[in-house]
């Protein structure tokens, strides 16, 4: 296990060297003066750019300017927003719990829902249980976020006079309104995870419920819902924790929709505005933060599941 | 000494190196798929009919639209749907109808230019990772984790918001950063043919990486690179409307099924609700129509994939 963790802990440096590469690029994309772009929105005058340059390091040479960016990122400094003026880390820490609560609540759904109803599917295989929960696990994917999330905004102001909550409340002010203003957007962004979770949990079922323990649980005479629960379920939900990494990315991704349709103040909106302002600083941090989440988030699960699961240590 | 050359070899080296009346069986094989996807897939094949559709509909948009798309009516602004306008007229008297058969077109357009370049480049870095493994393999490989480490969303916006909105812009974008995922699916199929024993027999027989890799290993990794794209189209289209939606996608007034639906609509929304549902369901349909399509084709041509 020792040497898995450590062949995976090695496996992570090039990549995060490769984002880092990508993320200091990414602003270099910019076509023309940088530095005109940058100071575009920032209000200074034409005879700062000199300085600016300079300030910036952009006037030495690429791989300097890299060395310098990335000894600052790795002692946890992101740099400024050139919007707001206060660190970048400190930005996305004040706006992280924001993101992670949605995040957390649409994980929530996504397993209500997914978990049953990709047992039921995997139990009753090629019934019309199945097509039709297999059907609806690919509209879930087919259907926009950015859609249902304008229908639940609209049609019940509509119908019944009704708007969802879209002025944001702290967690510390009202916590039964905090939790209520990200019940509908998680359960939206849950519905996207729930195509994914209900296909892989049926798949897994599936695979389980052939296995040779599976026919000795039969053979003993055990009940259903004890074959179903106690043997098939829990061996088959183990897969279904590797695709946590990538349910983070659709999360972090769902946030700027979300978040920018039920105006919640996280880490999407933020990024929204960043975008939009043309605050480079903070794309650039932003992206690198997700991107550094992700990674250690997939570490983490693929180690949780070579625990779990010997067979993939020795693969 | 390696043998090498046409004359050198013997005469059924020919047929094994892949001269053989490819065309003939390609029908064949193309044939067999669509009969098997008829009999023993009836939701693949309703998905490939929406799709078929759609694509009739985007080439003679201008035929059946009718209305240009961004013609207004100031006299008919939001009006219901209803005889003159099937479903109705958003804030600047356009016919939603005529806008949303022709933003069929962007969409469409966006899809296939994507996936052009992102199954191009996932099929050429996929094939080289896995044909030629070793150091090249690490080092694409570790690419290929970094560029999936970011959230799409976020990092396409970013891109957008530096190169500007547009069309080809969008489609170059999601097609190069679709790349990476679909060219670990082909590496894992690659990796698999290259252990074939007709590509030894090839190697034997003298055969270079370059033959190898385009008359033996390509043509035997056709499926995944059929699923992939089709697939592919769906999440490039909604991605697409997810970028209109949020202003980086295709600008207005192009007749873009996300920006129809965009923020800056939404309090004609609250009074005409059709300008929010006719795009969604577009979006929806075309996206649910190569999904199906895809799904069916992965279970016909390669049930391996399942949960790729």
């Amino acid at each position: 296990m020792r040497q898995y963790v450590a062949r995976r802990l090695l496996l992570m440096i090039p990549t995060i060297f490769l984002i880092s590469l990508l993320v200091f690029f990414l602003v270099r994309l910019i076509p023309g003066d940088t530095v005109m772009m940058l100071l575009e929105n920032a209000s200074l005058g034409e005879q700062d750019v000199q300085a600016y340059r300079a300030k910036l390091g952009l006037d030495r040479p690429v791989y300097v300017q890299y060395g310098t960016w990335i000894s600052d990122v790795l002692r946890g400094d992101l740099g400024t927003s050139l919007w707001s003026r206060q660190p970048i880390v400190k930005e996305i820490l004040q706006r992280l719990p924001v993101t992670a609560e949605l995040g957390a609540v649409a994980m929530f759904f996504s397993l209500l829902i997914a978990v049953p109803i990709g047992v039921v599917s995997a139990i009753r295989q090629d019934t019309w249980t199945d097509y039709v929960s297999r059907s609806l696990a690919i509209l879930g994917l087919a259907v926009p976020g950015f859609w249902l999330g304008t229908l639940v905004i609209v049609l019940p102001a509509i119908w019944f006079g009704w708007i969802p909550p879209i002025r944001y409340t702290g967690f510390a002010d009202n916590p039964w309104r905090n939790v209520q203003q990200f019940l509908i957007p998680g359960f939206l962004l849950g519905l996207g995870l729930a195509a994914v979770v209900m296909r892989m949990t049926r798949s897994m079922m599936l695979e389980v419920l052939r296995q040779d323990y599976i026919r000795t649980a039969w053979s003993k005479g055990l009940r259903e819902r004890g074959v179903v629960y106690r043997h098939a379920l829990k061996n088959a939900l183990i897969p279904v924790i590797s695709i946590l990494g990538v349910q983070i990315a659709v999360i972090a991704g769902g946030s700027v929709i979300f978040e920018q349709i039920f105006n919640l103040p996280g880490i999407g909106k933020f990024m929204y505005r960043a975008i939009q302002t043309r605050d480079y600083p903070v794309v650039q941090g932003v992206n690198l933060f997700l991107a550094a989440v992700i990674v250690w988030v997939n570490f983490l699960v693929d180690v949780t599941y070579a625990y779990l699961d010997p067979r993939i240590r020795f693969r | 000494m390696r043998a090498s050359g046409a004359q050198e070899r013997p005469a059924g080296a020919v047929a094994l190196l892949g001269q053989a009346p490819l065309r003939g069986r390609a029908r064949h094989w193309t044939i067999n798929v669509l009969w098997r996807l008829l009999r023993e897939k009836p939701l693949g094949v309703f998905g490939g009919a929406i799709v078929l559709a759609m694509i009739v509909v985007a080439i003679f948009a201008p035929l059946i639209a009718p209305y240009p798309a961004n013609a207004m009516h100031p006299q008919s602004s939001v009006h219901p749907p209803g005889a003159q306008f099937w479903f109705g007229t958003d804030q600047f008297g356009r016919d939603l109808f005529s806008r949303i058969v022709h933003g069929s077109r962007i969409s469409l357009f966006v899809g296939f230019v994507a996936v052009g370049i992102g199954a191009s480049a996932a099929t050429a870095i996929g094939m080289l990772s896995g044909y030629f493994g070793g150091k090249l393999d690490l080092l694409l490989q570790r690419a290929v984790d970094a560029v999936m480490s970011f959230p799409w969303l976020i990092i396409v916006m970013s891109i957008m918001g530096i190169v500007g909105p547009g069309m080809l812009n969008v489609a170059v974008v999601l097609g190069i950063l679709t790349t990476a995922g679909s060219s670990r699916v082909i590496r894992g199929a690659a990796l698999s043919v290259k252990e074939s024993q007709y590509v030894d027999a090839a190697r034997a027989l003298g055969a270079g990486h370059g033959r190898i890799i385009l008359v033996h290993i390509l043509p035997n990794i056709s499926a995944p690179i059929i699923i992939i794209a089709t697939l592919g189209l769906g999440t490039a289209i909604l991605a697409e409307s997810s970028l209109s939606f949020l202003g980086y996608g295709i600008p207005q007034p192009a007749p873009a099924w996300g920006s129809m639906l965009s923020l800056e609509g939404r309090r004609y929304m609250l009074t005409a609700p059709w300008i929010a549902i006719f795009p969604g369901v577009a979006i929806s349909l075309i996206v649910f129509g190569f999904n199906m399509l895809g799904d069916a084709l992965r279970d016909v041509l390669d049930p391996r994939l399942r949960g790729t």
